[in-house]
């Protein structure tokens, strides 16, 4: 199976020095066993966090795109993963079948986008992250002030899943509903990567003077990174209030946002792979504060490492891995 | 895609009170090979801006062929093909040489989005035929060997011919390049020549090249347009142009010439 | 209209206008960093909060006096807003927005170690003259509202005869232009950037110090401050004087008066619609990338 076209490979060191084609291949092969080992080996717990990793990795994949890939800092992010949760949440009480809710969070996620993209198409830099960090604050406002509703800032329960013998909140079944949800999120995102739309983006990040002058539409790409973005959000938050079983606003605040970017950053914007780091990180490196007794020490951590990455290491971790191993390559030779 | 005509009637552009272009009035036929020539703030750089839409004209008509430029955006302009090098060369500075004139593929025909992001076949069909095009310029143009390089890490001949490979990828109506040559060493400014000469010797385009090299002018152009303080003061063959007298005085003063 | 209407109108105007002026105190130090450095600090609120934690932990738990403990807030403050653009921004790629993403993350830093160190209960201050009011006219005057009002006009006031009149504001000012072109005629750019960073910082501890006598007080208490400071940039434009400078005691008057009208949940929305509607009908320009192809 081509995993990378021929003429990519010839144009691209990297990849022939490291034997890309065999090495995706394995690379697929090594997930696919880990993916296999976490239930089979591990304890109920480990497989409950890593189900909120492909969670939470789904969601950054969403922000990659309008921030990674088109290059518009939204700090809106957590509010569209906000915005599935509650949909979920609240779809038990207003009584939505649920055959209808996906086509529902879709519904609301492209709205949601569309509302959010269009005071932002001619602002950048912190016009367009404030005017996204002010629709996060509507949200967090929306939800505070609907006590009957939503349970305000003490947060609401979530009914699972039950198909059957499914049940969301079930260990093993919340596992393969994420891992699920997970693995169409990331081709998705990897076809993106191959697609016009994709460099379209890339396109419009660096350079609007050059779109511009290649006939991108602009408008319309900013526009359609935003949709995506919330939609990827809103599906992992509709999947986590199923999984998790209860949603509350300081989930989705403007902090959750900033985690977002920093899983962004951390893992290297614009690759799939630095996405997954970071989401694996701003999950399980508060669970192990959280285990040894320093809850508080996370954000400390979390700040810290986003001024760390961004003055020597702005690739991402990802870029380093990739230092490393072009290193290693000149040293082989 | 066959060349088109650039008709231009009484185009005029002004930036406050300053009159950049006055009343330029010209036809660049279908096919053509034309310099456009000028002492430094003579209105070039503007002209090329007018016609591709990134400066508004405060009056006049420009028309590509039947279809009026006029009231379209610079992006709706390029998506029909008119394509337009930056003097201070712009490109995607994160993205390698050869990722940057993929980009240039935006105008050949794509799936609609739900295809691209499901890999359908025909998605597969045009990234192979994007890559295949890629390819192709960058072997045109000699870029092969450091096509995976970033180009922010390259000298600015590089930069320079990724901007053109971009450019040329897919095969422009118009083609508006402004000073290509500026920084080029003589061996690529040869094979500068031999390229533009080769795309314009395969037919289908119209080019319109800003350039203080007058060797290059003679050498690729047929026709020459000479502007001075935002008119046109000479038309005709380059030998024509540049042993004119008014060319003369606008570039060496009154002393000099006749 | 009825004198108990008309003095609550007085009522609200006024404290709109101390918080307006305290906002003026901090539009000052955005300005003066986004005009030298370019640069837009999210953390700035944060600046001024660890130096009134300190004062505070310093006063009221350790016994120190309290000049000393205020003058120990002021330090820490300087010593953070110095450090912020000396080790931070001027070390950081010249990516565009790289610098809000980097200044997000000290905000996180700085507010969860704030948190760490002093708690997460909201305390009571100082009371900086808050407790000092008069009765005119069935209007309550507080006096440290008088004083953050005198506050605002004066550093406004003062900001603006310094950058005009004296040859520091020029300095600044051509630094603010080019900073290439200012160091070749001899200005000191980065002893002048340092210093536009120290005065920020103490701009940013000043406004903090009050608001903590107005508001009651946790790790967050300045975020939505600074976030209507820099909406009020945003609208009357960062690189200009006067009109951020209004737009400040304006929006500060906008807030006091939804509130007022609406109740305190209606803050945030207030703000919103504001923005949307003043974005959506004032077209800005671009950055320098549209002047570029003038070349």
């Amino acid at each position: 199976m081509r995993l990378v076209p021929d003429i990519v490979l010839r144009h691209r060191p990297l990849e022939r020095a490291t034997g890309a084609r065999r090495g995706a291949l394995f690379g697929v092969i090594a997930l696919a066993a880990i993916w296999l080992a976490i239930p089979i080996f591990f304890g109920q717990y480990t497989v409950f966090i890593a189900a909120q990793v492909m969670i939470y990795a789904v969601a950054t994949l969403g922000l990659d795109i309008v921030y990674g890939r088109a290059g518009q800092l939204s700090l809106a992010h957590a509010s569209f993963f906000g915005l599935g949760a509650y949909a979920a949440a609240l779809s038990g009480p207003l009584g939505i079948p649920l055959w209808i809710q996906p086509a529902l969070v879709l519904f609301l996620a492209i709205g949601g986008g569309i509302i959010v993209a269009v005071p932002t198409l001619r602002l950048s830099g912190l016009r367009l992250a404030l005017v996204t960090l002010l629709f996060g604050e509507l949200f967090d406002w929306a939800i505070d002030h609907s006590l009957a509703l939503t349970g305000g800032s003490q947060g609401m329960t979530v009914a699972p899943i039950t198909i059957g013998p499914f049940n969301s909140q079930g260990t093993l079944d919340a596992y393969l509903l994420a891992s699920a949800l997970a693995l169409g999120a990331t081709l998705l995102t990897r076809q993106l990567a191959r697609s016009q739309l994709g460099r379209r983006m890339l396109a419009v990040r660096d350079s609007e003077l050059a779109s511009a002058s290649l006939g991108v539409p602009i408008v319309h790409t900013k526009i359609t990174a935003f949709i995506l973005s919330a939609v990827f959000a809103g599906a992992a938050g509709w999947v986590y209030a199923y999984v998790v079983g209860f949603v509350s606003p300081t989930t989705f605040n403007l902090f959750a946002s900033v985690y977002f970017l920093v899983a962004v950053i951390l893992g290297g914007a614009g690759r799939i792979v630095g996405v997954w780091l970071g989401a694996a990180y701003i999950v399980l490196v508060p669970e192990l504060f959280n285990l040894v007794g320093y809850p508080n020490l996370f954000p400390v951590l979390g700040g810290g490492v986003l001024i760390a990455i961004a003055l020597f290491l702005p690739g991402g971790l990802v870029e380093g891995a990739e230092l490393v191993l072009a290193e290693l390559g000149r040293y082989r030779r | 895609m066959t060349a088109a005509a650039l008709a231009l009637d009484g185009v005029s552009v002004r930036f406050g009170g300053l009159a950049a272009v006055t009343d330029v009035t010209t036809t660049f036929a279908a096919g053509s090979l034309t310099g456009l020539i000028g002492p430094n703030g003579a209105g070039k750089t503007t002209l090329l801006n007018a016609i591709s839409g990134f400066t508004v004209v405060l009056s006049g008509r420009i028309a590509m062929d039947a279809i009026d430029l006029t009231p379209l955006s610079a992006a709706e302009r390029a998506r029909l093909g008119v394509m337009r090098g930056f003097q201070t060369v712009r490109l995607l500075e994160r993205e390698t040489v050869f990722d940057n004139v993929l980009v240039g593929c935006e105008r050949l025909p794509q799936p609609h989005l739900l295809g691209q992001l499901l890999a359908l076949p025909d998605q597969r069909r045009c990234r192979a035929r994007d890559l295949a095009a890629t390819e192709t310029a960058l072997r045109d143009l000699g870029l092969l060997p450091i096509a995976h390089r970033r180009v922010d890490e390259l000298p600015f001949a590089s930069r320079r011919l990724t901007e053109i490979a971009r450019l040329l990828v897919v095969r422009p109506t118009v083609l508006l390049l402004d000073e290509p040559a500026a920084g080029l060493d003589t061996r690529d400014r040869r094979a500068l020549v031999e390229r533009i000469r080769a795309y314009h010797e395969a037919g289908g385009l119209t080019t319109i090249i800003i350039e203080h090299d007058i060797e290059l002018v003679r050498q690729l152009c047929a026709r020459c347009v000479a502007l001075d303080m935002g008119r046109i003061i000479a038309i005709g063959t380059p030998s024509e142009v540049l042993s004119g007298q008014a060319v003369q005085q606008a570039y060496f003063g009154a002393r000099s010439g006749a | 209209m009825p004198a108990a209407a008309l003095a609550d109108a007085a009522q609200v105007t006024l404290s709109g206008l101390a918080t307006g002026g305290l906002y003026a105190v901090l539009m000052l130090g955005v300005l003066l960093v986004f005009q030298v450095s370019k640069n837009i600090n999210f953390a700035y609120g944060q600046t001024g909060m660890v130096g009134v934690f300190l004062s505070y932990f310093l006063y009221a738990v350790i016994g120190i006096p309290i000049f000393v403990a205020l003058l120990a807030g002021l330090a820490l403050a300087l010593l953070v807003a110095s450090l912020t653009d000396r080790l931070i921004i001027r070390n950081i790629p010249a990516r565009q927005g790289f610098d809000l993403v980097v200044t997000l993350g000290e905000l996180l830093l700085l507010t969860s170690l704030a948190q760490i160190a002093f708690g997460t209960n909201a305390q009571s201050y100082l009371k900086l003259l808050t407790n000092w009011a008069a009765v005119r006219g069935g209007v309550f005057i507080n006096a440290n509202d008088i004083l953050c009002i005198l506050l605002g006009v004066a550093v406004t006031l003062g900001g603006h005869l310094i950058l005009t009149r004296t040859s520091l504001g020029t300095s600044l000012r051509a630094s603010a232009a080019d900073a290439a072109i200012a160091r070749s005629v001899g200005i000191n750019v980065l002893g002048l950037r340092t210093a536009v960073w120290a005065v920020s910082g103490i701009l940013a501890w000043v406004a903090a110090t009050l608001f903590a006598a107005r508001l009651s007080v946790n790790a967050f208490y300045m975020t939505p401050i600074v976030i209507n400071v820099f909406i009020a940039g945003m609208i009357g434009g960062l690189d200009r004087y006067w009109p951020p400078m209004i737009a400040a005691f304006t929006i500060a008057l906008y807030e006091s008066w939804a509130i007022f009208l609406f109740g305190e949940a209606a803050s945030a929305p207030a703000i919103f619609i504001l923005v949307i509607l003043l974005l959506s009908l004032v077209p800005k320009r671009y950055l320098e990338e549209r002047h570029e192809a003038r070349a």
